[in-house]
């Protein structure tokens, strides 16, 4: 009896052990097989079921998108609410719970008819009165909002048209309509008088996907909406017909970038986000799935404190960016030239506003300049304080990279490591710091890049009554060429006077089974017109 | 024996006291606050100081614990700001799974490492008893997060027996909800069951040297019946002491294998509200674990009382 169980427990170790690692082999053998996907049984119940289980790597903190910035939160919320006018792939604003967009002669005036007989999750009829609370609300809440819509008036012409009135006109108030991080997202009017400042009390909107329940720290369940009604025109960015083709929508918060992995390779997770790039290769291969690259989806960037100690003076930002081998910086931070590319543009190449003036400061790799700078600027070799954290570790490697090619410029640096909320925390006081590492997602106009207008107090607090001006004549002038001249000269601006440096794009990876149909991705994940066949 | 309970139970309010205040006095210490993580990283320092105001997170530090501390005492730990829900509601929906989790492991765990260590001690010196010590060694060498990612590796991706990752609760079917915890369980199993069986061998082995077990072997008794009916019972103690607080220490959280098995117990609270700031959730959850832990322990002693007749908690 002792014999036996103690060979059978020896047994079993070796094989579990025996297993272990030659499932990394398998794996790495099974590259460009020819096997025969085989499901795991949880995904053909999934199938069965109709349903679509989403990997998230956060949680989002609310789904109230007025609130929040938090990228999470907008994954989410994207499909229960919606807004007035949206993005086509072009990146051009079209109208969305907006029938039409009627832009006055002067300027002054926009005029947002709203589609017939929209339905709220709760039954009730879309009308102007839901459209003003809302925007409303998001003007008090949005940076964006309050930005666009300060002096704005935004009111109901009748019950079924809204109309924003300006003192004078602005080509920001359509871009941050359709801004979808932070978005200014219809809600039914007494949701938005029930809310109070912990946010709003039940998430309804008119989305294709209703909310269903939220099982802190397991799921969030979203329900198909039977009574969508889809805009006619086909699916454009996210613009055009969405569809809801799965009954029901999980978005599970796995922040173990491993155990993402393991799950949507087991079949667990039929969609994973962020995966970790050195995962490509090796999920590329496997003949259940499906990895896409994701772009444009950020662009990481190394902020200085522009307010006090060193980096006030703009020669020591210049002699920093003249440091910089940019490639080798993205390169650390994602360990493979297919998930970065090089562009001095504050917006994407996709995006027609792209310009690339100030490129010549771009990647300059050139410490001998930075050194004379650094002359110029009188700097005596006192050490810089770096913010560098390890919850993204992209980030990380960005900060130690940046360490040693400035120390090899010949300044001295500190680099201290904190969790993000400690560093989010430290970033507020401007004594302590002198460059911290962060990332931007996509804006859908250039003014919205926030930390190059003063009044927005962003951390950095670069000012320059200058940038402030031409930030101010791009939202008053209508004309798109005029204004994409004008971004032109930010962009110059922006590169003479360094507050941020552009590091780089930096995409992102997902994997799916191969029975995910239909994803698009555009700005971010969304899974409507998503099936599983 | 009601008397020493009630007395052990009492003096849990001043540990219950010292957790309360150290703990707060920590948390608040470390910089960050939630409001960060609540409005996003691209948030205006404008609106984080108005959600910190809305939070309270302003007010000097000894008004916030006062604040918390009347509301303890009043039965109510706080409120998430995260989860937005009382603290006592989003323990209690965490609890199911580490208490799933912790009874299977130590099932595990207890199952194979007594029969292990007694078949060792038995054994002293030969090669079983050295390979199982090994084991033993390995078991608790061996990080829990490495032995669960392997599991995933064989049981979820490779054969497809296992779910990768996630939970489901007792209601959903007892062979459901075991799939689920069957590996995070066993990864932690591995960890506590080495521990246990090393000390069964330790504790055996000083029994076995004793007078009354050479008697009873003198007498003609089956080994059988001297191993576990005389020399077992008597090694038991620090056995149970050791089961206890590997217990008590599963219950505070199995936190890397919760995350690394995505299972929405204790530990993973713990963990994302430390990332979160969510500072009542880990005021809270700190408070039930040290009162978890104490009358875990007060129940082992207990135990002694059952295991041994000789302890006794009553004067008379």
């Amino acid at each position: 009896m002792n014999k036996w169980f103690s060979l059978c427990l020896t047994i079993a170790l070796l094989v579990s052990l025996i297993g272990c690692s030659s499932s990394t082999s398998t794996q790495g053998s099974s590259d460009g097989a020819a096997g025969q996907p085989t499901d795991h049984p949880a995904a053909a119940a999934a199938k069965e079921k109709n349903e679509l289980k989403v990997a998230l790597s956060v949680a989002p903190p609310t789904l109230d998108l007025h609130k929040t910035t938090a990228v999470a939160t907008q994954q989410v919320s994207w499909h229960i609410f919606e807004f007035l006018v949206t993005l086509d792939q072009d990146y051009k604003v079209v109208p969305m719970l907006a029938e039409t967009i009627e832009v006055s002669e002067d300027g002054k005036t926009i005029t947002l008819p709203l589609r017939r007989q929209i339905k709220f999750h709760n039954g009730k009829t879309l009308t102007a009165s839901d459209v003003v609370a809302s925007l409303n609300r998001w003007k008090e809440l949005s940076s964006i909002g309050r930005s666009a819509l300060a002096t704005a008036t935004v009111s109901a012409k009748d019950s079924e048209t809204v109309q924003i009135k300006l003192p004078q006109p602005s080509s920001a108030v359509l871009p941050a309509l359709a801004y979808p991080q932070q978005g200014a997202a219809i809600m039914p009017e007494e949701v938005i008088a029930a809310a109070g400042e912990d946010g709003v009390k039940e998430y309804i909107g008119t989305g294709p996907f209703q909310f269903a329940d939220w099982k802190q720290d397991q799921y969030i369940h979203l329900k198909k909406f039977a009574d969508y009604q889809p805009v006619p025109q086909p699916p454009s960015g996210l613009a055009g017909k969405r569809e809801a083709l799965v009954d029901d929508l999980y978005f599970i918060p796995v922040p173990d970038a491993a155990t993402r992995v393991a799950g949507v390779q087991s079949g667990e997770y039929d969609f994973a986000d962020e995966i970790p790039f050195d995962n490509y290769d090796m999920l590329k291969g496997d003949p259940n799935l499906v990895t896409e690259i994701t772009k444009p989806r950020r662009y990481n960037g190394l902020v200085f404190n522009a307010k006090s100690r060193l980096f006030s003076d703009v020669k020591m930002r210049q002699a920093v960016n003249a440091a910089l081998d940019l490639d080798s910086i993205m390169m650390a931070a994602t360990g493979n030239p297919d998930f970065y590319r090089l562009d001095p543009g504050l917006v994407y190449r996709e995006q027609a506003w792209y310009v690339d003036s100030g490129k010549e400061q771009f990647n300059q790799k050139n410490p001998e300049k930075a050194k004379q700078l650094l002359r110029e600027a009188g700097y005596n070799g006192e050490p810089i304080t770096i913010l560098g954290t390890r919850d993204y570790d992209f980030l990380y490697k960005t900060a130690l990279l940046v360490m040693d090619q400035l120390e090899k410029a010949g300044i001295k640096v500190n680099l201290e490591i904190y969790d993000w909320p400690t560093l989010v925390s430290k970033r507020s006081d401007e004594k302590a710091w002198d460059i911290f590492f962060t990332f931007f997602s996509v804006f859908t106009d250039p003014t919205q890049t926030f930390y190059l207008d003063s009044r927005n107090q962003w951390p950095g607090w670069y000012s320059n009554p200058q940038m402030d001006q031409l930030l101010d004549e791009m939202r008053a002038t209508l004309d798109f060429e005029a204004e994409k001249k004008l971004f032109e000269q930010v962009q110059e601006l922006y590169w003479q006077e360094v507050p941020v440096i552009k590091l780089g794009d930096m995409h992102g990876l997902v994997a799916h089974r191969k029975y995910v149909k239909g994803f698009a991705f555009f700005m971010d994940l969304h899974f409507w017109n998503v099936s599983v066949q | 024996m009601g008397k020493y309970i009630l007395k052990r139970i009492v003096s849990l309010l001043p540990v219950l006291l010292v957790v309360a205040v150290v703990d707060f006095i920590i948390i608040h210490l470390t910089p960050g606050d939630p409001a960060a993580v609540m409005l996003g990283s691209q948030a205006t320092e404008e609106e984080l100081a108005k959600l910190r105001d809305q939070l309270g997170l302003n007010l000097p530090i000894y008004s916030q614990f006062g604040h918390w501390i009347l509301g303890v005492l009043q039965g109510n730990l706080g409120w998430s700001i995260f989860m937005d829900m009382p603290v006592t509601q989003a323990i209690w929906e965490h609890l199911g799974p580490t208490v799933s989790l912790t009874l299977i492991a130590e099932v595990i765990a207890v199952l194979f490492a007594i029969p292990l260590g007694v078949m060792a001690a038995n054994r002293r010196g030969s090669w079983m008893d050295q390979s199982f010590m090994m084991l033993a060694l390995l078991g608790i060498s061996l990080p829990s997060f490495w032995i669960g990612l392997n599991l995933i590796l064989l049981f979820a991706v490779q054969l497809n027996w296992l779910p990768a990752a996630g939970y489901q609760p007792l209601s959903s079917g007892l062979a459901n909800h075991l799939k689920y915890l069957i590996m995070p369980a066993v990864s932690l199993g591995i960890m506590q069951g080495a521990l246990i069986a090393r000390m069964t061998r330790s504790s055996m082995l000083e029994v076995l040297n004793e007078n009354f077990i050479r008697t009873a072997e003198a007498k003609g008794l089956k080994l059988r019946v001297v191993t576990y009916k005389h020399a077992l019972r008597n090694a038991m103690i620090p056995i149970v002491t050791v089961i206890g607080l590997s217990f008590a220490t599963l219950i505070g959280g199995a936190v890397v294998t919760e995350t690394v098995f995505n299972i929405p117990g204790i530990g993973k609270l713990i963990v994302n509200s430390v990332l979160r700031r969510d500072y009542e959730v880990i005021q809270g959850a700190v408070l039930l674990i040290a009162a978890a832990y104490v009358l875990i322990n007060l129940l082992v002693d207990l135990l002694y009382a059952y295991i041994d007749p000789r302890v006794r908690y009553d004067k008379s």
